[in-house]
């Protein structure tokens, strides 16, 4: 059975038995190019499930408040490895109700980076295809076909990913992936060697240019799933006004450090805000960065284990930092 | 009105000519991101990409505008100027909101006091938009009608006087996208609508239609020879061949008054669940317009700006008394679809949409406008459950 | 970079910083290159601004250009105090508070110390210079080491001059 299969399973079953209200999974969009979030209510509908490269959206960002439809639904939600992290996160500050959830985890060998196959046509896409594992092809609206290996073409975090199976699940969709042995290697962070190497003007000069086309959408704080202060969000404030309004590039790198240092010790760089940003803006500069660091600090990946709290809402006497 | 053939490789030293007397703006792609941004010399403009992310709009509508600087004086009657400042400045043109110092009845005549002074802020800088699409100019034409004083309601001088010295060249779209719809909503990728020249790109070159007297003096370029009948006829053929190429998803015929009968549907919730209430279709739109005013004011001095606003903004209708009458999501999706095909069209006569698709592009999740208003712009299917929307009833019908 | 970016907003965020530092000091200062530095102080009341009253009533000469912004508890201190300050033309940020152990609240510096090290990490990631942002620990009683903790925060800052910050 593929995963795909296991998926449609899964959910079947769990509306059918009342389980959960709606299944939250991935589904083709309004072209094979292109995957999207559903919301399955009636068992019938299952059929919509799909798994594929494709399928890069978090979905543990609708279970934040104020997501829900109704307020109180039983929710099934399917999760890769690193979603799953951002749910543990979640789980570890108490912020969703475990028993209204019904996980159903999904070992992933990676996501392809849709942008990247963009950018290789100046017509649109409008099929992606994956004929056999391994092997992504591409089709455009002029007809013209174009074949990728899909290592080539994957997203940045999964190329570096430690966490290809879930880390929490009720139910796994098929047999899990080799795990990486993370007790004897270190993780990966050459994704921000060029720009830890700029010179402190370059850095300036480089974040100047990114930041200045920021449009202040808030696509990238609205899907992260730990960010979740919502309408009582700091960069939000108009009374007092915190964080300037204004949408410029000191103004809107000031209002994504915030983001990154609030969700500091709870992101584990899935990578879902910068495929949200509708300019490109390379948000792993940032978080890839804070995750080495707090890596660096205390050895903590965030989101792995349900006993633990992130490691800025707890502390230990014997920490050494500073002077 | 003229008809002239640009040659292909004539187009910077046409772009040169049109900086001579404006800021020219143009997409550029850098990075592999298509975007508008000011043209100078060695830059080359992308028009392989159909769309760039933003629309134009940004150059007329600023996303960020200051329009006033104020700040508190000690006025001293002995030693003051009698009048206010600032209102003769040359950019104010009317509306400038420079205040004078009280009136001589004022009971504080003569004593020392604290008095505002205003300052109007307006830059107007002349300026070419050239390789935008019909459906970007579209915008415009709509957005004009809420700041240009359409049915007596408002007008802005801000956006004004930045139309005004604005002028729109537009290149037609050979290959429009799957997720186009101009056509179904009475555009068209050779629409003329808000444009000043059309551009369409033939064998070797460039198509310009002049459509207005703004377009006649941008064509009044040397460079530029007539165009010849071979040269129309292929630019016809393109516009010709261009036409069909883009859907037409639905039927616009009705949907405003289905809109209104579906209301209350419980449709909206299932259509707005993947929707992460963010803001990106209202600000890569070109006709969405919406804004909001800040002061930003250290101890004496400050400034009032207006920035674009969005209405997925949680906070945006949050009332002073701390009630939000779109606190759901649901509510604030309704609103969004229903103000493009409904609220303005009642108000303007004229749809708020020009079928550009950005907004299904550039969505996180590709929440689809089209897919919205087959569904909520038709018939409803049944009557509903009397049931209020969301409040925790189990599943819907 | 010699390119030029994108318009939206440009125009009104250099007049953001301008308005924001010449309206915070009150006085219009000569060029750039030659104004005082201004550093921004952020210090928790029980300790640090113990300590730093601790060295004015000693008398401890130390440099003028700090301007303090006192906290309950550098438990409270979020990064945006910082980032906030270097985005409305603050040249270095000083942050100080109780020894470890010695908070006045018990844990709140246990909290900061890992906050402030995390900080500092991005701080420097953004291309600002590791002497323009300093933390560190300054008891009520440490007058002595509050006047050399700012006299050489200040040299450091002063080193490297006026900050033009581009981004932040």
């Amino acid at each position: 059975m593929s995963r795909e299969e296991h998926i449609r399973e899964f959910a079947t079953a769990a509306l059918a038995e009342g389980r959960v209200d709606y299944f939250i999974g991935w589904q083709q969009g309004y072209n094979s190019s292109e995957v999207i979030p559903v919301f399955i209510r009636d068992a019938a509908e299952v059929e919509q499930l799909v798994w594929n490269p494709l399928c890069h959206h978090n979905l543990v960002t609708f279970l934040k408040r104020n997501m829900p439809d109704p307020p109180d639904a039983k929710i099934g939600v399917c999760v890769k490895g690193c979603d799953s992290r951002t749910l543990v996160a979640l789980l570890q500050e108490e912020l969703v109700d475990k028993d209204k959830l019904y996980v159903v985890g999904v070992p992933c060998d990676g996501i392809v980076d849709r942008r990247k196959l963009e950018k290789e046509f100046a017509a649109e896409m409008v099929a992606i295809e994956f004929p056999e594992r391994g092997k992504v092809v591409v089709t455009t609206r002029l007809g013209e076909t174009q074949e990728f290996a899909q290592d080539a073409v994957l997203l940045d975090v999964c190329r570096l990913c430690r966490y290809p199976n879930p880390v929490y699940a009720d139910d796994t969709a098929g047999p899990l992936e080799t795990e990486p042995d993370r007790k004897h290697t270190q993780p990966d962070w050459t994704d921000i060697a060029d720009y830890e190497n700029f010179s402190d003007d370059d850095k300036q000069a480089v974040l100047e240019q990114i930041y200045s086309t920021c449009i202040r959408c808030f696509a990238c704080i609205n899907v992260c799933p730990v960010c979740y202060c919502w309408d009582r969000c700091v960069n939000r404030s108009r009374q007092p006004e915190l964080v300037s309004q204004k949408v410029g590039a000191k103004e809107n790198l000031l209002f994504q450090m915030i983001h990154m240092m609030h969700v500091a010790g709870r992101c584990p760089s899935c990578g879902a805000c910068d495929r949200a940003c509708p300019v490109e803006i390379p948000l792993y500069l940032l978080h890839r960065k804070m995750n080495k660091e707090i890596y660096d600090m205390f050895g903590f990946e965030p989101g792995t284990s349900l006993d633990e709290k992130p490691v800025f809402q707890t502390f230990r006497i014997e920490d050494e930092f500073g002077d | 009105m003229t008809i002239k053939y640009l040659q292909a490789d004539r187009l910077p030293a046409f772009l040169e000519y049109l900086a001579e007397d404006a800021r020219v703006v143009a997409p550029f792609k850098r990075y592999g991101v298509v975007q508008f941004e000011p043209w100078s010399s060695g830059k080359d403009v992308e028009l392989d990409v159909l769309l760039a992310k933003q629309s134009p709009k940004e150059y007329i509508f600023l996303q960020t505008q200051t329009y006033l600087k104020f700040g508190y004086r000690m006025e001293d009657p002995e030693t003051s100027a009698p009048d206010g400042p600032g209102s003769d400045d040359a950019a104010s043109e009317g509306e400038g909101a420079a205040k004078k110092a009280e009136p001589d009845e004022s009971p504080t005549v003569g004593i020392p006091h604290e008095t505002v002074h205003v300052e109007p802020i307006l830059e107007a800088q002349t300026q070419v938009i050239f390789g935008c699409r019909p459906c970007d100019a579209r915008g415009f034409v709509q957005t004009d009608n809420v700041f240009g004083g359409y049915g007596g309601f408002y007008y802005d001088p801000l956006y004004n006087a930045r139309r005004e010295v604005t002028t729109i060249l537009a290149v037609t779209c050979r290959e429009p996208r799957s997720t186009c719809f101009c056509t179904a909503i009475g555009g068209s990728p050779a629409g003329t609508e808000g444009v000043d020249a059309l551009f369409t790109q033939v064998e070797g070159g460039f198509v310009a239609e002049a459509l207005t007297e703004k377009g006649e003096a941008a064509l009044a370029y040397e460079g530029l020879a007539d165009a010849g009948a071979a040269q129309t006829d292929a630019a016809a053929a393109v516009k010709e061949e261009a036409i069909p190429k883009v859907d037409m998803p639905f039927e616009l015929e009705g949907i405003r008054d289905n809109l209104h009968d579906n209301i209350e549907g419980q449709q909206w919730h299932h259509l707005a669940m993947r929707c992460i209430s963010c803001g990106t279709c209202t600000y890569v739109c070109p006709n969405c317009y919406c804004f909001s005013i800040n002061d930003q004011i250290v101890e004496t001095e400050g400034e009032r700006y207006r920035v674009w606003d969005n209405c997925f903004n949680p906070m945006y209708t949050e009332e002073t008394s701390g009630h939000n009458p779109r606190a759901q999501k649901s509510n604030r999706f309704r609103n969004r679809f229903s103000h493009k095909f409904w609220y303005y069209p009642d108000k303007y006569d004229s749809l708020l949409c020009s079928g550009c698709g950005r907004c299904i592009m550039h969505c996180p999740t590709r929440i689809d406008i089209r897919e919205v208003l087959r569904v909520m712009g038709s018939p409803a299917p049944e009557p509903e459950p009397a049931a209020a929307p969301a409040t925790g009833e189990g599943k819907e019908a | 970079m010699a390119e030029e970016t994108r318009d939206q907003g440009a125009e009104n965020a250099t007049a953001t910083t301008e308005a924001g530092t010449a309206g915070a000091t009150g006085e219009a200062t000569g060029s750039p290159d030659t104004r005082r530095v201004k550093i921004i102080g952020i210090v928790c009341n029980w300790c640090s601004y113990a300590g730093a009253d601790t060295a004015g009533v000693g008398r401890f000469k130390q440099p003028a250009n700090l301007r303090l912004v006192r906290v309950p508890c550098t438990g409270r201190i979020d990064p945006l105090f910082a980032l906030k300050a270097f985005e409305k033309g603050a040249d270095g940020v000083l942050i100080s508070g109780c020894h470890p152990g010695d908070c006045h609240y018990s844990e709140g510096n246990y909290y900061a110390r890992r906050k402030f090290e995390l900080m500092e990490r991005m701080i420097h990631h953004l291309g600002i210079p590791q002497e323009r942002f300093k933390w560190t620990w300054v008891s009520a009683s440490e007058g002595a080491r509050w006047q050399q903790v700012v006299t050489d925060f200040v040299a450091g800052v002063e080193s490297l001059g006026p900050r033009q910050g581009r981004a932040l």
